[in-house]
């Protein structure tokens, strides 16, 4: 009985060294599987010195389940999604992959800008900063050839300016819309934008232009 | 006894290796400014670099686009970026970061305008942080464009994309 309690004890011990020699070894992320496995057969030797044959086969078999964590690893995580998504039809849907989740996706961002929009209507219009920001707006979408003819409303109300600007397919406005951000950048830092298209296939872009929280209430 | 130990300590080993095998880490994007080009076709020649940034020789502003090379983040983390630059005394860098989608359409900008004091030159960093995106972030597209002061007043060092 007493034998037993002593082996126990080694035992317990034995385990927690091991943890923590797992535990170092697997936070060497750079070391390769094949350098993880040879370290193992080294601390293998080492334990075969001490003089515990018994703590040699246990550190033996901690090297080869290592080996089988890391082929399992392996196999859990094949390079190509589209395979991982066939294989297990209860797995997430990669939008790079599969139009259904990326019809999805679409809808999530339609979902946010409608949001975006009421939060815009739910503010109550602070006639100073409004009238001061619009102004500010206009003139930067006056200033700039391309924009001028395509702008199509401004309305400013407590932080928020939302611009609307017809979308004409050139792809002008992938260049105008930066620079006019930049432009309107001291009152307005932050946009979010989003493309919409009526029943006859017309774009507009829309823009949530922002001021920043620490702003005060006074116009800039 | 001893094959009862072994397979008890087997057990807590492999739930100690389990969990950490499956830990994953992204590193930041951390790119060049020497990867800026002129903004607009004309102004090729008002573009030089050095081996460590982007400046403008022209005596007017101009602007430079960079790409912002970046990876799909997880949900509802938020974008973010550092800007790093140098402006001469009394000279100012206003940057723009653009996040446009697989389409092409444009989802969001943040701006800020960075001057150095009249005094003497100032080497900085912005930090840009976007408002969460919905849904998982897998198209989204980032580029920066700078406007740069004239006459070499300014330089770009760099852009960061911060991948947690």
């Amino acid at each position: 009985m007493k034998r037993s309690y002593g082996l126990l004890a080694i035992a317990a011990l034995l385990i927690i060294g091991l943890c923590g020699i797992v535990y170092r070894s697997v936070h060497r992320d750079a070391e390769a599987p094949a350098e993880k496995t040879s370290s193992a057969k080294q601390a293998a030797g080492g334990a075969a010195t001490a003089g515990s044959a018994e703590l040699a086969e246990l550190r033996q078999e901690l090297a080869q389940l290592r080996r089988q964590v890391w082929t399992q690893g392996l196999r859990l995580g094949p390079a190509d999604p589209a395979q991982a998504t066939s294989q297990d039809p209860t797995a997430a849907k990669n939008p790079s992959t599969d139009p259904e989740a990326r019809v999805e996706q679409e809808r999530k961002y339609k979902e946010y800008m409608a949001g975006v929009d009421a939060a815009f209507r739910k503010e109550v219009t602070d006639p100073a900063w409004s009238s001061a920001t619009s102004s500010v707006v206009q003139t930067a979408l006056v200033a700039d050839n391309d924009l001028r003819p395509l702008a199509r409303s401004v309305e400013c109300r407590a932080r928020t300016c939302r611009v609307e600007i017809a979308d004409d397919g050139s792809g002008k406005l992938g260049k105008s819309i930066p620079m006019f951000a930049q432009e309107v950048g001291h009152s307005l830092p932050s946009v979010t934008a989003d493309r919409v298209e009526d029943a006859s296939g017309a774009a507009t872009m829309v823009l949530y232009m922002t001021r920043p929280e620490e702003t005060p209430e006074t116009a800039p | 006894m001893s094959s009862k130990l072994v397979i008890l300590g087997s057990l807590l080993v492999a739930g100690t290796v389990v969990p950490f095998s499956d830990t994953a880490n992204a590193d930041n994007l951390n790119t060049s400014g020497v990867i800026c080009q002129n903004f607009n076709a004309s102004q090729a020649l008002d573009i030089d670099y050095f081996t460590n940034a982007v400046r403008n020789i022209n005596a007017a502003a101009r602007p430079v686009i960079c790409s912002v090379p970046r990876s799909p983040l997880p949900l509802n983390v938020i974008p973010q970026y550092f800007v790093d630059g140098r402006n001469n005394a009394n000279t100012c860098t206003a940057c723009t970061v653009t996040m446009y989608r697989f389409t092409g359409a444009i989802a969001a900008t943040q701006s800020f305008n960075q001057c150095a004091p009249a005094a003497a030159p100032l080497t900085w960093r912005r930090v840009v942080a976007f408002p969460t995106l919905p849904g998982p972030d897998t198209f989204e597209y980032a580029s920066v464009l700078c406007t740069l002061p004239g006459a070499g007043a300014g330089l770009l060092y760099g852009v960061t994309a911060v991948q947690p």
